[in-house]
Parts: structure tokens; sequence; C-alpha cells
């Protein structure tokens, strides 16, 4: 897997032009959801490895997407779009990795064979995470920017004559 | 929460634990940890080694690495090898407990790679529960005010 800062990077892209903010917090959820579900197992068990290679398959992350939302009080049908396109995006840049040997089980539990598109080593995106994080800083500053124009559009001139607050005072 | 969802629940959690369980008893890849345990049946059968192994010190020929706290001799290339790496190799397992060395590939930055992800899922857990509160087993979402 990339780290999960590229992961939220490639989220933050498809998800930061959905207006609300709630299902946006849903969509990285399920963008992480694949790792959180097996990683924290296999480096804190590794004896229990073979357990997680299962849990880190698409077909797991479908049901256990469907499984979380079934703990949300409302929007359920929404928040399962979400988390799944969430995992699918995870997958996707899992997909672009290279391992020594296998990679990941796409097909599990019909067929243990792996494949992957091997454009680079898990630890590479590291590197560029001061790119990411710029690229989501530089982002925020241009929607608040715009965010503040339109305000200011929308705000009517004043009119002749009218006091500003300071000569109310 | 209704019985239907309730059992939906039970269903998923099921079937995640039943394929979890699956994967274990059908993985097809002979594992470290395998030849370890019988070294005369597989004696001569290529292992991928990758899972939290780091690599333990240098020998003649070779180096040792450590796998579940056992530490394994494998013999072959060192250029690049440094001590308390993470490393992912593939090897041929010789008995009693020898590897001779295939391809490797260390994995330099994976002690960041784990503390910059973790860094991130606090930060995405957080996130979600400045947007949703857990109310009698339920994520309702929290209202916002101006």
């Amino acid at each position: 897997m990339p780290d999960l800062v590229t992961h939220a990077f490639a989220a933050y892209l498809i998800i930061r032009w959905w207006q609300n903010p709630a299902h946006r917090a849903v969509f990285y959820l399920g963008t992480f959801l694949p790792d959180l579900l097996s990683r924290p197992i296999y480096i804190l068990f590794p004896q229990l490895n073979l357990y997680t290679v299962a849990l880190h398959t698409p077909i797991t992350a479908l049901i256990a997407c469907l499984l979380l939302a079934e703990f949300f009080a409302a929007e359920r049908g929404k928040i399962r779009w979400l988390l799944c396109g969430g995992a699918a995006l995870h997958y996707f840049l899992d997909l672009m990795q290279r391992h020594l040997d296998n990679g990941y089980f796409w097909g599990f539990p019909l067929t243990w064979k792996s494949g992957e598109l091997g454009w680079f080593w898990p630890e590479t995106p590291l590197r560029l995470i001061w790119l990411w994080l710029l690229g989501m800083a530089m982002i925020e500053v241009i929607i608040a920017l715009r965010r503040r124009q339109g305000r200011v559009r929308r705000e009517p001139a004043p009119q002749q004559g009218d006091s500003s607050p300071a000569d109310r005072g | 929460m209704s019985t239907q969802r309730l059992l939906r629940i039970a269903v998923l959690l099921l079937a995640l634990v039943g394929l979890s369980v699956y994967g274990k008893m059908t993985f097809p890849y002979v594992t470290l940890q395998d030849c370890l345990r019988d070294p005369q049946r597989f004696d001569s059968t290529k292992v991928a080694v990758a899972t939290e192994t780091v690599v333990h010190g240098f020998i003649d020929g070779g180096f040792t690495i450590q796998q579940m706290g056992r530490i394994v001799p494998v013999i072959g290339d060192t250029t690049g090898i440094q001590v308390g790496e993470f490393i992912h190799l593939t090897a041929i397992f010789r008995q009693p407990g020898v590897l001779e060395l295939q391809k490797a590939y260390v994995a330099k930055y994976r002690r960041l790679k784990i503390a910059v992800s973790l860094f991130s899922a606090v930060a995405v857990l957080v996130l979600f529960f400045s947007r949703f509160a857990l109310r009698r087993g339920q994520f309702v979402q929290r209202r916002r005010h101006a």
C-alpha cells in the first residue's frame, strides 16, 4: 500500500468538491478502510498475518463497507456508495504498486492469482508527501479566496446617504 | 435498530470473519514459518519473505533476518542491506534453516510510512467524529450551527 497521506490526497482530489462535509468524511473513511481493517493486525501481530491476507481484498472491503454503513442512522444508501467509492479508490492506487513476489489477491476467494501494474514500490510515494500537502494547501487557499470573492460580490453596494457603522457609533 | 438490520450486521460480520479464516486455511504459498516448522519437507522450496522482516546482522557470505522472533541466515549479496531495515526477499529455503537469496528489496522508509499513515488515520478519524457522533450504537450526523 502507498502511505495513507497519498491515499488521502487522491481522495481529497475527488471528494473536495462534494458539498456535504460529513459525506466527505465518510469517503475518506472508505479510502482508509482496507488498511484500517488489515494493517494494524499485520503490524502488531505478524503471526496472524495469514488471517489478514483476505482482509485486504476487494471482496472483504465491500463487505466491510456494507457492514459499516449499517451503523449509520440515516442516508445508509448514500453512505454505502461513499464508503465503497473510497475503498475502490484505495485499490486503484494499490494496483499501481510493485512487489517482489505476490502482490494483492484481487480475485479472492475465487482465485489466489495476484497482479499489479508495478509502477512504484510501496515506499516510493513517501518522497512526494510534501507535494501532496502543498497541493492540498494551495487548493484550500484558492477555494477560500474564491469564496471570499463570491461573498464580496453578493453583498449589496452601500447606497448614498447610508451611514457606516462607525458613523452610527 | 430493527431486527432486519441486526440480521444484516450479523451476516456481514460472519462473512468477514469467514473469509478471513478461509484465507488462512487455503493460502497456497509456502511461508518462511512453514519452512522453519518442517525444514525437511520444504527443502529447496522457493519462498517470499516479507511479513515484518528486519535485517538482524551480517554473517560470512550474507546476513541474517529476524521474522516473528526467529533469526534466519540468508546467503547472498549484501549490497544495500542495512541492519535494522525492513526487507522483502525471495529465496530458496535449505534445511535445516538457511535461505539462498534470489532477490531483495530493502523497504528503507517503512517506519516513516507507518508513522505518517498512523498520523493520517488519526486525522481522518478525528475528522469523521467531528461530523458524526456515536449515539446508541449508531453514527448520527452532528448538527452545525452557523
